[in-house]
């Protein structure tokens, strides 16, 4: 009966302890649940390792990193979907895609992906702001203090996004997309064309890359500013686009071009005028473009350019493109009148060509988009963003990073290369061709001299009036002439193709008799198997 | 008679790991001396052709380590042995010899059958050949029943059953057996013992250990002691033990006291049981002095055994005189 | 070799009749699988992350399972003492290694096909619906991965046996993962040893050389002693342990679509390299376990 009294005794002993325990323990439980923050996914992603030390944890995965960078993308997407209003969420998110891009470089989604969720996402300042509350904390959230830290916090994921890319561009260097994308942010969210410059000119360099990108970069040349090289980029574009028969290319470029020779028009009067009133008000500058524009110092305005373009087409009549001319035919429409000054000359030009002259005045808007960033219209450029301490001023942002895009330069160098090299293989078929012109050139008159003459000319400079020779038009190279024979030879491509005999074909009655014009062969059309032949 | 087994200072010594365990303490075995232990120490052996040799000895006497170089799983540290006139590790000798070791184990996820078969395959027995034997023995150790039974449903006396029939397998001219009765029950042994007889009739050598030694005694042609690494005797059973009675047991029972006492001073030595009463006398006249004694004064006589010397008589001579050596 | 064979097929039986490996069969078959589920969690990507999730089923399950067969390829006789009835019979010990090591490849290539088997046809019904330009060109290139994974199996298991030959399982694990891992890291330990050179402003061309770079390290005024260690234990173990880059052939099945030429190239593997690296090294191995094996006193 003892006995069965001590089993009693140990086991309600053991029945108390238990209740202790386990009540402590589920009370605490419960202290834990009540002070709980809301749900935040993100929170599990944050624990992975960042980039930094992603390259242990490859390591650590023994030849299994793209299975861990596989679980890291499901895992990224999984907390994207459930959190992405949050911006701390998707700032948490950074580590995740470079933890996946480090792990494996070539996973060419994740930098689409990452620059999504950080740089449109994530570097919405409007959400950041949103974000903002004094306590630092509101509603069991955290919040930023003030909205400087907004703007800090907006500026590091775009420029994380743009780490992420530069990462892309060097690592996984058959994409193009890493440098569009990167290109994308910096015109769309940081609103920085000139940043976007690089970027893009890399994004083209690449083989994938499609030919519509090409656009981007006379479009952000434009952008910011440097109205003259869009113009050229547009032109050689507009030629390659008449050349391959695009028509949507074709429509596209002359309507940019129209747009970008309004502004490089425009910028250069503004520019002058503003010259002008420097000047005049000793080296200070005006406050603003209307200043300029009251103070009597613009030669131009918008009334003088429908002005001059109403002029223009009451002396040629209206020109549109005429829809059955074949592009070639459109190729030869094109020579510049050199009568007009420089500036009015290409305005007229454009406006010539553009196929709805009134949309392009209504399009062009030339004063809106010149000043567009100067007045501060953008969306970073609020009152804040004048100061000049603050990280999101515009010129703060433009001054810094340079050797960030000096590095993008280097990081393109190799796609930059082949592209020289590309570039010079067809600057020297272009050259051989005009070499073979002027060769032909040379040789008929040469001909004609023989026959006119009865002999060779002494030189070749005494075939031509002066300033008219090919070898200073044309290629500016130099000929080697044997005027015994009359062969002339060029320097630069010694080809037994290029040395003809002036003599050859030709009948030996005929000489010091001029044929008639039709049947000399035609300078301009004429190729070397052409002039071989005859 | 040719030997088929002949061994040469066969000498194993074994080195000894720097720490041992003896009786519970830790010993390190530093020294040169204590790091060396001999397991078998010049071993010189004739087995002859179509005999059954015992290997006898206490445990740890060297048996199981003997028959392991013989067997090639051990090398001698020096010494040789040949088997049919072949070298260790022949090839040719192996093919002649069946091998069953101490407590054998084997693939307890194959049956009986794919056992044999697999071991068939080692000999490098055809299949035909392979397809008759293995049946028909296990037939002769009773296991036909059990063929297509994995191993690991086998009792022990089992698994012994079909260590011998792996050892049959290919008709050796030798079977090893290494302690082929330990671990086995009155009946398995008597069943090993007659299949040991059969094979000899067959002609076959049978070497074997074992430390029971009314079994080796009941059936060996020749014995050879070890005790210790040693070989300590070794010749025909016959020639060992001599045949002369050595002594006398009587077992007797209603005795009074001083008729016990009386006989106790001729007896080399007595044993009073609850019942009766046991006098071991070695004199032939003392003993038949006691039993006339018993008989006057009316007590009952158990048994009379005259004993002759045994093979435990011998080997506890040796064994005993050898711990002697050895302190 | 009928001998060697019969081992092998012993050895295969002992493993098919293990529970344990169907077990993790069925897992790998698991793991493969999930690849159904994870088509529906990845936004893009969809034939990469089932590729990748496949192919790193196969690779990790196969040599986990190597580890876990091999490593008791031998001790089990040994501790059974089956050995001491398979010795006594007219074959040699070398004979019993090459059947074991054999019949354990064999096993494990078997494990191997199942699952490719497995792989092949899910990635087949789900690309009815992925819909991938370059799926024949991407399951052969999986194929060719799975085949470098199987002469890296043919090395471990060959390390495995060596191991096991001469020590516990736990011990030989230990050490055959030591050298998977060594052989996954094989190119860091490298990099890591080039580095020590060029960190005390060495060329690159002298931390190629072996001597070179130690001598650069003994000569140079700071860290000398202890980096050259670490420089000559990094050089030796680069040079000893197997270099399993050679057999990763996922990169190239993972990849191969989207990678321009000259930057495939970079990561293809030469399968005829991989093979007449695998071959000799596994040779050299046995070489030694049979070595070792021959010598050995069985307790």
């Amino acid at each position: 009966m003892r006995r069965r009294g001590a089993i009693r005794r140990g086991f309600l002993a053991g029945l108390g302890l238990f209740a202790l325990a386990g009540g402590f323990s589920v009370w605490r439980q419960m202290e834990y649940v009540r002070n709980m923050r809301p749900y935040r996914p993100y929170l599990s992603i944050s624990l992975f390792p960042g980039a930094r030390q992603t390259e242990m944890v490859r390591t650590l995965s023994l030849g299994y990193d793209h299975m861990a960078s596989v679980f890291l993308w499901l895992r990224t997407i999984q907390d994207f979907g459930g959190q992405f209003r949050d911006p701390f969420a998707l700032r948490s998110l950074s580590s995740a895609f470079w933890g996946i891009v480090t792990l494996d470089p070539h996973f060419t989604e994740a930098y689409d992906f990452g620059g999504l969720v950080l740089g449109d996402e994530g570097g919405d300042l409007g959400r950041w702001l949103e974000r903002v509350h004094p306590d630092g904390t509101h509603g069991g959230w955290p919040m930023l203090r003030t909205e400087a830290e907004a703007y800090a916090s907006a500026e590091w994921m775009v420029e994380e996004t743009l780490r992420l890319h530069e990462y892309g561009i060097e690592h996984d260097p058959d994409h193009y997309r890493s440098a569009y994308n990167a290109a994308y942010t910096c015109l769309m969210t940081l609103r920085e064309p000139e940043r976007a410059i690089p970027y893009a000119e890399v994004a083209t360099l690449k083989s994938d890359c499609p030919d519509w990108v090409q656009g981007t970069i006379p479009y952000l040349r434009g952008r910011s500013g440097e109205f003259r090289v869009a113009l050229s980029l547009w032109f050689s574009q507009l030629r390659d686009a008449i050349r391959n028969g695009d028509e949507l290319g074709i429509s596209i470029r002359t309507s940019k071009i129209a747009e970008d020779g309004v502004n490089a028009w425009n910028s250069r009067i503004l520019t002058d005028a503003m010259n002008l009133w420097a000047a005049f008000h000793g080296g200070a500058l005006p406050e603003s473009v209307e200043q300029i524009g009251r103070d009597g110092f613009l030669a131009y305005s918008t009334e003088d350019i429908l002005a001059s373009i109403a002029a223009w087409r009451e002396a040629h009549g209206t020109v549109d493109m005429p829809p059955g001319l074949t592009t070639l035919a459109r190729e030869g429409f094109f020579p510049l009148d050199p009568a007009h000054p420089p500036e009015r000359l290409r305005f007229f030009d454009f406006a010539r060509y553009a196929e709805d002259v009134q949309t392009l005045i209504e399009t062009a808007t030339p004063f809106a988009r010149i000043t567009e960033q100067e007045l501060g219209l953008e969306k970073y450029l609020t009152v804040e963003n004048r100061l000049p301490d603050c990280p999101l001023n515009l010129h703060y942002l433009m001054s810094g990073n340079r050797t960030g895009i000096d590095r993008i330069a280097l990081l393109g160098g190799i796609g930059y290369v082949i592209d020289r090299v590309d570039r010079q293989v067809r600057d020297t078929n272009r050259l051989f061709e005009d070499t073979a012109r002027d060769l032909v050139a040379i040789v008929n008159r040469l001909r004609e001299h023989r026959v006119a003459s009865g002999a060779y000319p002494a030189t070749i400079d005494e075939l031509f009036s002066p300033g008219l020779a090919p070898l200073e038009r044309g290629t500016g190279q130099p000929f080697a002439y044997d005027p015994a024979t009359g062969i002339v030879r060029s320097v630069y491509f010694p080809q037994p193709e290029l040395v003809i005999d002036p003599m050859e074909g030709v009948d030996p009655f005929l000489m010091g008799q001029p044929r008639p014009l039709d049947e000399r062969p035609r300078p301009a059309t004429a190729s070397p198997e052409a002039s071989r032949q005859s | 008679m040719e030997d088929v087994i002949v061994t040469e200072n066969l000498t194993k010594i074994y080195i000894q790991d720097f720490l041992t365990f003896e009786h519970g303490r830790p010993r390190l075995n530093l020294r040169r001396e204590t790091k060396r232990r001999a397991a078998l120490l010049d071993l010189n052996l004739q087995v002859k052709r179509g005999e059954i040799f015992g290997l006898l000895g206490p445990n740890g006497a060297g048996k199981t380590t003997a028959i392991k170089i013989l067997m090639g799983i051990h090398f001698p540290t020096r010494g040789s042995a040949t088997i049919l006139d072949r070298p260790l590790g022949d090839k040719a000798a192996k093919a002649q010899i069946g091998y069953l070791p101490e407590n054998p184990y084997f693939y307890d996820y194959l049956t009986g059958g794919e056992f044999l078969d697999y071991y068939g395959r080692l000999y490098g027995m055809d299949k035909a050949r392979r397809r008759r034997k293995i049946p028909e023995l296990l037939e002769t150790v009773g296991l036909s029943h059990a063929a297509s039974t994995p191993l690991r449903g086998y009792s022990k006396g089992m698994l012994q059953r079909v260590g011998i029939a792996q050892a049959l397998l290919n008709d050796p001219q030798i079977v090893v057996l290494d302690e082929p009765q330990s671990g086995l029950d009155p009946i398995g042994r008597k069943e090993v013992r007659d299949l040991i007889l059969s094979l000899r009739e067959q002609g076959r050598t049978v070497f074997f250990s074992s430390h029971i030694l009314q079994d080796a005694e009941m059936i060996c042609d020749r014995v050879a002691i070890l005790h210790l690494g040693k070989l300590v005797n070794v010749g025909a059973l016959e020639q060992l033990l001599t045949a002369r009675i050595r002594e006398f047991e009587i077992v007797a029972s209603g005795l009074p006291g001083e008729v016990i006492e009386g006989i106790e001073k001729t007896a080399r030595r007595t044993l009073r049981r609850t019942n009766d009463v046991l006098f071991v006398i070695e004199d032939r006249a003392a003993a038949d002095a006691a039993l006339e004694r018993i008989r006057a004064c009316g007590g009952t006589l158990d048994s009379f055994t005259p004993r002759k010397e045994t093979l435990e008589d011998l080997f506890l001579s040796h064994v005993g005189r050898g711990t002697r050596e050895a302190a | 070799m009928s001998k060697v064979l019969a081992i092998a097929q012993n050895t295969f039986k002992e493993a098919i009749r293990n529970r344990v490996m169907y077990v993790i069969l069925v897992f790998a078959i698991f793991i493969i699988l999930s690849g159904i589920v994870v088509k529906d969690l990845t936004i893009a990507a969809h034939s990469q992350v089932i590729r990748t999730i496949g192919l790193a089923a196969i690779s990790a399950v196969s040599i986990a399972l190597a580890l876990l067969l091999g490593i008791g390829l031998v001790y089990t006789e040994l501790d059974k003492r089956t050995i001491y009835t398979i010795v006594s019979k007219p074959i040699d010990r070398w004979q019993f290694l090459l059947g074991k090591y054999l019949g354990l490849l064999l096993t494990l290539y078997l494990i191997v096909a199942v699952m490719t088997a497995v792989f092949l046809t899910e990635s087949w019904l789900l690309n009815r619906q992925i819909q991938d330009y370059h799926f024949n060109a991407a399951m052969l290139r999986c194929i060719k991965a799975i085949g470098l994974g199987c002469l890296e199996l043919a090395v471990i298991v060959a390390f495995a046996l060596l191991f096991s030959s001469f020590s516990s399982p736990v011990l030989s694990g230990f050490m055959t993962l030591m050298v998977w891992i060594a052989g996954r890291l094989n190119e860091d330990i490298e990099r890591f040893a080039e580095k020590l050179v060029t960190d005390m402003s060495g060329t690159p061309e002298t931390a190629q050389s072996f001597l070179g770079g130690l001598q650069f390290i003994l000569g140079s005024e700071s860290g000398g002693a202890g980096d050259a260690l670490k420089y000559l234990f990094a050089k030796v173990a680069v040079l000893v342990f197997p270099n399993f880059e050679i057999f990763n052939g996922r990169d190239e099945a993972i990849h191969f679509d989207t990678l321009n030429e000259i930057h495939l190239q970079m990561i293809v593997v030469n399968g005829w390299d991989a093979v007449i690296y695998a071959v000799p090294y596994t040779v050299a191995v046995l070489l030694v376990a049979m070595a070792l094996f021959g010598r050995r006193n069985f307790r």
